[in-house]
């Protein structure tokens, strides 16, 4: 459970500053680079260390689709952690990979419980309903697009209900193939915005409601909500998943940092 | 049988229903409310797709979010759970129009049973007592006399039109009826622009008892037995056990022999229960049919070993009942205490957050219908049902024994819940000796129906 993570270990006023200077590194200057790597590599991880931290970035298991297909809400960050046994189940089952299906499934980030959740200038149109995803034929990659615009559709029985931009910005990649199926809520398309958002230093992203409590056990980057409109495809939490092989083998070799504290 | 069943439910009926499936080797999709998507059953479903946001009008509420996440998901059927859309007729011909199944009557079948007033009647056709009443409208002081008379006092005036106890007055002798009727005459017309009143027997100190009959496509039904559900509080089913304690073996078996044959007579199919208010002379009259699967159900589940909800799939996927009235066997007695978030010391008020700790009390005869787990979260948008506690005994003295252990080893952290009110309940006179009537708690009050009797 998240609340198992925070375990209050004292941390000299030293420690922090590394970790808030190597987490900004990471994330203002790695991240952004490693998104584009991974993208064009066709390779389906890449993990890069910065002094205790660690980033690894993972391509999703059909290896087509740059997504975190299912929009985490702000607490659940450690969700895969929360409920492995979910997560596997979804993740197996034969329909999931249409109608959304692991969180955090592009990239996971070591990051402690107080990591500052920064965004990339991105926005993704969520799914109004549960349908089949029906894009825009007049619309692609780099069109100019303004928010409320309608830029794609969700055919429910038959009637088409709109998937509209959240904010300005260029259509960027979209995470559904034309005709498959979406659920209510699933991040759609990815808008690139127009101007770069000014890095909160507190780890709140824009539009996302300020936690009320420190430290969740993960923050995400950008979380989406399902209503709310920052988004990234990507999303931190704790790597320690002992229960996911693809992570073991790096994390054996890995000196991972302590647990850290919450209570910054 | 079905590939894939969408289960467009939630809490612990989401998980009884998909525990149904699973033994039955049948896919389970769960559909869910964005409050929802941490649920135990999305959790433990074979996939689980978010149909809309908290509000059940947009997700759990909504025809088409529910037929559309059906048709994605691959499924070929639809369990509605309880509640929600469960006896929406427009909604079964919805579903069945998509080329789905709705498991449960047809939409025919509910629209048949959509109103009260036309269920009555057509039960009453077919056997069964309702409420004995006045003939029509009453005319006249002269008529409703009369009526009274023939009906026999006490007799409850009720207006035609609307409800809500407005133009409502109970009359014990014929001086009262004469006075009451210039009040309810003018309170209705006050009230629903319509002055026109009936009256009906009032029921002393009733106990409300059902009935679960199973019908097949075919026009084969069994009785299961009855429920007494007579632990109430503000017309809310708190407690529920079986055999019911108001009537002796000779009167439960015309009850249910007479019930099973009324609604098979009716055309009734699939799983339902008919609910009866039964007076202090143990005479029975119908009230009203539940065309779907009951909170209470696995009272019955317990004294039977039959699984409704398998049955209910079964029916509904067209499988004959395959076993009679003769196969059935009622053993022991059995207890159902519905464990809410409401906190008894505050005027049962709904409690939503955190569950910190939960731990399921077990042993012999002991079963948990639940959908907590540590970690959960409440969520405050829908009813507070945390699960039911159902407990077996050979008799009704060792399955109170039984309920009281286990309702010591239940353990809900985090969040305040009804089970003191359960424990209390299991030491009052009234409840132990089985003479809780429907009003019984209300009349009293919760704290002085639980204050140990000096």
């Amino acid at each position: 459970m998240a609340t198992d993570r925070r375990s209050p270990a004292p941390r000299r006023a030293q420690d922090r500053l590394d970790d808030h200077a190597a987490i900004d590194h990471l994330a203002d200057d790695l991240l952004p680079a490693l998104v584009a790597k991974l993208g064009a590599s066709g390779l389906g991880e890449i993990e890069i260390r910065e002094g205790t931290w660690r980033v690894r970035l993972r391509m999703p298991a059909d290896g087509n689709a740059v997504a975190a297909r299912r929009p985490a809400s702000g607490r659940t960050g450690s969700r895969a952690a929360d409920a492995p046994h979910a997560e596997r189940a979804r993740a197996d089952s034969p329909g999931a990979a249409g109608t959304g299906a692991v969180p955090g499934s592009l990239s996971t980030v070591t990051a402690p419980a107080s990591a500052p959740a920064v965004g990339p200038s991105r926005l993704v149109a969520t799914s109004p309903a549960v349908g089949y995803f029906r894009p825009r034929g007049d619309l692609s990659a780099g069109t100019k697009v303004r928010a409320g615009d309608r830029i794609a559709s969700v055919d429910v029985l038959g009637i088409g209900q709109d998937v509209v931009a959240p904010g300005d910005g260029l259509i960027g990649a979209t995470l559904v193939e034309p005709g498959e199926p979406v659920e209510y809520g699933q991040a759609i398309i990815v808008l690139e915005q127009l101007t770069e958002p000014r890095l909160q230093p507190l780890g709140v992203a824009p539009g996302e409601p300020v936690p009320p409590e420190p430290a969740p056990a993960a923050a995400s980057i950008a979380a989406v909500g399902p209503d709310t409109v920052a988004s990234s495809p990507i999303e931190a939490s704790p790597v320690a998943d002992a229960n996911d092989p693809a992570t073991d083998a790096a994390a054996a070799t890995d000196a991972a940092p302590a647990q850290p504290t919450g209570a910054d | 049988m079905f590939d894939r069943v969408l289960i467009a439910n939630r809490g612990e009926i989401a998980v009884r229903i998909l525990r149904a499936c699973r033994t039955m080797g049948v896919g389970a999709v769960v559909a869910y409310s964005e409050a929802d998507r941490d649920s135990l059953a999305a959790q433990l479903a074979d996939e689980a797709i978010c149909i809309g946001p908290a509000d059940a009008k947009r997700s759990y509420l909504s025809p088409s979010a529910i037929i559309s996440a059906a048709i994605v998901t691959g499924c070929d059927a639809i369990h509605p759970g309880y509640g929600f859309l469960s006896e929406d007729g427009g909604f079964a011909e919805a579903v069945a129009a998509h080329g789905l199944t709705f498991i449960g009557p047809s939409a025919e079948v509910l629209e048949r049973f959509a109103s009260k007033e036309a269920s009555r009647s057509l039960m009453a056709r077919h056997g069964l007592p309702t409420i004995p009443g006045s003939e029509g409208m009453l005319r006249d002081d002269e008529h409703a006399l009369s009526e009274a008379a023939r009906v026999g006092y006490p007799v409850l005036i009720k207006p035609s039109a609307g409800g809500g106890g407005k133009g409502m007055r109970m009359v014990r002798t014929p001086r009262e009826l004469e006075a009451s009727l210039r009040v309810c005459r003018s309170e209705a017309r006050a009230a629903f622009g319509d002055d026109s009143l009936y009256l009906e027997k009032w029921l002393e100190d009733n106990r409300h008892v059902e009935v679960q009959v199973v019908v097949d496509r075919y026009g084969r039904g069994v009785h299961l037995g009855e429920r007494d559900c007579s632990v109430q509080r503000r017309h809310q089913k708190i407690v529920e056990e079986a055999p019911t304690p108001a009537l002796p073996p000779a009167s439960r078996a015309e009850l249910c022999e007479r019930a099973i044959a009324a609604v098979v007579a009716a055309g009734y199919e699939n799983i339902g229960t008919l609910e009866f208010l039964v007076d202090r002379d143990e005479r029975f009259y119908f009230i009203e049919i539940n065309c779907r699967i009951q909170v209470e159900h696995p009272v019955t589940e317990m004294l039977t070993g039959i699984d409704l909800v398998a049955t209910q799939i079964r029916i509904a996927a067209g499988e004959p009942l395959g076993f009679g009235q003769e196969d059935v066997e009622v053993r022991g007695h059995a207890f159902e205490f519905r464990i809410n978030a409401e906190d008894p010391a505050h005027e049962f008020r709904p409690q939503a957050g955190l569950v910190e700790r939960f731990y399921a009390p077990g042993g012999p005869g002991v079963r948990l219908d639940s959908h907590l787990y540590a970690g959960y979260e409440v969520p405050s948008y829908y009813d507070s049902l945390l699960g039911k506690l159902i407990v077996w005994g050979a008799d009704r003295p060792a399955a109170i024994a039984r309920s009281k252990a286990a309702l010591d080893e239940l353990v809900v952290d985090g969040i305040v819940t009804n089970r003191s009110f359960h424990r209390a309940l299991l030491e009052n006179a009234a409840f132990v000796e089985g003479r809780v009537t429907t009003n019984l708690i209300d009349r009293v009050g919760t704290a002085a129906f639980l204050a140990p009797r000096s």
